[in-house]
Parts: structure tokens; C-alpha cells; sequence
């Protein structure tokens, strides 16, 4: 019986390259960008102002920011 | 927004229970570990081998702190959509604002002269000993129907708030205007 080798894509191997990772990166940034936005338009918008929402937002954006710059450091030694 | 009267204030906020949002968050929690558990295993299935270009450490952190930040991000999802899905309650009225997801909004609002009866029903041991349940207003409007909230935390208490907010809103006196039209001066009461 044959089989049909260009049915299923075949590679023993991927390269992952540091170009790779920074494509990721910076389309990770665009998408949790655009979710941050929409986050902070709820919040801004219906959650009154209230105290909770406003240690919500500072604690949101402070580990966002220290993952990020964790990802940023991790990509900059790779 | 709410748009409430200009002599108007929330006396309460009714949110559920706040052992719904854990045990979403708890799930959460579990996925942020599952790749340091996951990872030989996974490695070991997949059919082709990884080639890193560097640091497989860098690598290895940087994916996990994005791993995390996904999950970060979800985490504020769901407690956005915890925290504003809440019933108002004010001295005039219960303004409905549900929020199913984020992008699932209605606000609906009764006054206090349209309910009818409200019932409570704390079901099962978790909720008696957390002081948690159903609670659901009957109306007597047309339009706007039953306001149902699910788990909601301290639903007897919220029961009485409700009831003494509209024993208040009957009993406040209402200014009464008599005109006598036979000579005699008006009198005003209250």
C-alpha cells in the first residue's frame, strides 16, 4: 500500500530563533494591550470609582508590568 | 453608570458570594503550576525535537511569564465580571446590573412600591455554613419581571435591608395640599 507523504506536514525538528520569540513578544504586547484597554474602559466606566476598583487597577498594571519586564529581561539573555 | 435621583443613595450593594470567585480563581491557580508539572511530560510526547537558538533557561522563563500573564489577565476578567454583577439597593429602588461576562450588561431597576415578596432559599451545608443562597424579589411590573441573584452572600440580611428600606419608603410622609373653596384659608399638612 502507498502512502501519501504530503498529506501530513513531517519535521523531525523546529528551530526556535531569538526573531521567533520577539514576533511572539510583541504580538503578546498588542494582544494584552487591547485586553488591558477593555479592562480599564469597565472599570473606568461602570465601577463608580470605587476604592476596590482603584487598588484593583494599580495592582493589575504593577505585576503586568513586572511580568512583562521579567519576559523583556528572559528574551534579552536568550 | 448608574443614573440615580439627586436625593437618592446606595445604602447597599449585593454581590454573590465571594467563594464563587475563588473557586473560579482556584482553577486559575492550577493552570499557573500545570506547566512545571507538565512540561517533561509533554516534551516527551510531542514527535520532533525543540532546537533552541540560546538560553533554554531565558526561554523557558520568558514563555512561563507570559503563561502567567494570560493568566493574570483572565483572573481581572473574572473579577470584573464578579464585581459588577451587583444589585443596588437604595432608598427608593433595587437597581438590577447583570453582568454575564464582560461584554453582557443589563441594568433593570424596581422601586420599592412594586415588590411583592421576597424569598430566600440557602441550600446544602456549604451554603449555611459560608451564609449563601438564592434570593429572588418578586414584582408586580409588567416589564422589568422577578430579580433573581444566585449565591448571593448574606441573602437574609439583605431580605430585611430591602424590607426596611420599603417600610420607610411607605411610612415617609407625603406633604397634603387641602384647598377650601368656600372662603376659608388653605391649609397645608404633613
Amino acid at each position: 500500500m502507498m502512502q501519501n507523504q504530503f498529506l501530513i506536514p513531517h519535521f523531525n525538528s523546529i528551530h526556535v530563533s531569538s526573531t521567533f520569540l520577539w514576533f511572539i513578544f510583541v504580538l503578546f504586547l498588542v494582544v494584552y494591550g487591547l485586553l488591558s484597554l477593555v479592562l480599564r474602559y469597565h472599570w473606568k466606566q461602570y465601577g463608580m470609582n470605587t476604592r476596590a476598583i482603584n487598588l484593583v487597577q494599580i495592582v493589575f498594571f504593577s505585576v503586568s508590568a513586572l511580568f512583562l519586564l521579567v519576559a523583556g529581561i528572559a528574551l534579552s539573555i536568550f | 453608570m448608574l443614573n440615580l435621583d439627586p436625593d437618592e443613595q446606595v445604602v447597599l450593594e449585593v454581590r454573590k458570594h465571594w467563594i464563587v470567585f475563588v473557586s473560579q480563581a482556584f482553577f486559575l491557580c492550577l493552570a499557573a503550576i500545570a506547566p512545571l508539572v507538565l512540561v517533561e511530560m509533554v516534551l516527551s510526547l510531542i514527535p520532533f525535537k525543540v532546537l533552541v537558538g540560546g538560553s533554554a533557561a531565558a526561554m523557558a522563563t520568558f514563555l512561563y511569564s507570559l503563561w502567567i500573564l494570560i493568566l493574570w489577565i483572565t483572573f481581572f476578567f473574572d473579577w470584573t465580571s464578579y464585581y459588577l454583577d451587583v444589585w443596588h439597593i437604595t432608598q427608593k429602588r433595587i437597581i438590577d446590573v447583570e453582568q454575564r461576562g464582560i461584554f453582557n450588561r443589563d441594568v433593570s431597576s424596581i422601586r420599592f412600591d412594586k415588590i411583592q415578596d421576597i424569598t430566600v432559599e440557602v441550600r446544602g451545608i456549604v451554603a449555611t455554613f459560608l451564609n449563601f443562597g438564592t434570593i429572588e424579589v418578586q414584582t408586580a411590573s409588567e416589564t422589568s419581571g422577578n430579580f433573581i441573584m444566585r449565591h448571593a452572600s448574606n441573602p437574609e440580611a439583605i431580605r430585611k435591608m430591602v424590607f426596611s428600606q420599603h417600610n420607610q419608603q411607605s411610612e415617609r410622609t407625603q406633604p397634603v395640599h387641602i384647598v377650601h373653596t368656600h372662603g376659608t384659608e388653605p391649609n397645608q399638612r404633613q
